[in-house]
């Protein structure tokens, strides 16, 4: 690739950015390559030695701050549909959003901690129910009067079977809610890395 | 290495390169070349948060018709250098002392 190839690119893919960030790193990648090619390097050979593009246009990006890209990005899309002042607004409404965006960050991940710790709870309470459940219908089977006895009979072993199949259900639930418990951590482990994944991969 | 360490000991040996003399891009990459991995695309960021901290300053010099940027080392930047060699000391007895330990574990 030549000299000119290679900055063209280069502020081709940071086009989005303000305009005195892209000169300053078409100016420094500029003076490098130059500095390279006086020390005796063929242009070919100045350039490749910059590494790749998208390292390069990576470490701009993230030498930047979060904001400053995002807004430039937002600015980009609007900037051909919208007026100035539009963009003004935009600008300073930009504060909120993040705020809010950072809220329903937060929500989320509590309603992910809800919504597990619920599960866990409905499966205990479904165990629960059919227990009480038997233990009421052989209680019902009590208080029958004394002449039905074949109700009274079939009362009884219902209630049985309900006590036993909620008793079976026990270790079952036990099991579950120790795997839904345990998908909590590594869930907030994602989170953490989903919002310090980006500086880690820096070089 | 870890990333964090790196940039943290690459931040240092450029202000170190530049302790002995305002220097431009491609020569902190021949400076630094036998001592650590860097190249220009890590140099940009680390120039640019190195003057954004104001551990050095910028400015233009013409050279062969065209212009060169120079970097120049503040005191805030060589109070860096003097903060990292403070620290440091503490990691290389931790250093010595892990090392000892396997020295003698084989």
């Amino acid at each position: 690739m030549s000299k000119s190839e290679f900055l063209s690119q280069l502020s081709h893919r940071l086009g989005y950015l303000p305009y005195e960030e892209v000169k300053k790193s078409v100016d420094f990648y500029s003076e490098a390559i130059d500095d390279r090619m006086e020390d005796g390097a063929t242009e070919e050979e100045a350039v490749a030695a910059m590494g790749d593009l998208d390292t390069i246009v990576r470490e701009i990006e993230e030498s930047l701050p979060l904001t400053t890209i995002m807004r430039q990005k937002v600015k980009v899309t609007k900037e051909r549909s919208s007026s100035k002042t539009l963009w003004i607004v935009l600008a300073i409404c930009g504060s909120p959003i993040w705020l809010a965006l950072l809220i329903s960050l937060f929500a989320v991940i509590v309603s992910v901690y809800v919504v597990i710790w619920s599960l866990i709870i409905s499966l205990f309470a479904v165990v629960i129910s059919v227990v009480v459940g038997g233990i009421a219908v052989i209680i019902g089977g009590f208080i029958l009067p004394y002449q039905a006895i074949s109700p009274r009979l079939m009362l009884l072993g219902a209630g049985a079977v309900c006590i036993g199949i909620g008793l079976l259900l026990v270790p079952a639930a036990k099991y579950l809610s120790v795997k839904l418990a345990g998908l909590i951590a590594p869930f907030f482990r994602w989170i953490k890395r989903k919002i310090i994944g980006r500086k880690e991969t820096v070089q | 290495m870890d990333a964090q360490l790196k940039r943290g000991l690459l931040d240092v040996c450029v202000l170190k390169a530049l302790s002995k003399g305002d220097s431009y891009g491609y020569q902190i990459v021949k400076d630094l070349s036998g001592y650590v991995t860097i190249s220009e695309s890590t140099l940009y960021p680390i120039l640019k948060r190195l003057e954004a901290a104001q551990c050095l300053t910028v400015y233009s010099v013409e050279h062969n018709g065209r212009l060169r940027k120079y970097y120049s080392i503040t005191d805030n930047g060589l109070s860096r250098i003097q903060e990292f060699l403070g620290e440091w000391e503490d990691v290389m007895r931790a250093y010595q002392f892990i090392k000892e330990d396997n020295d003698v574990k084989e």
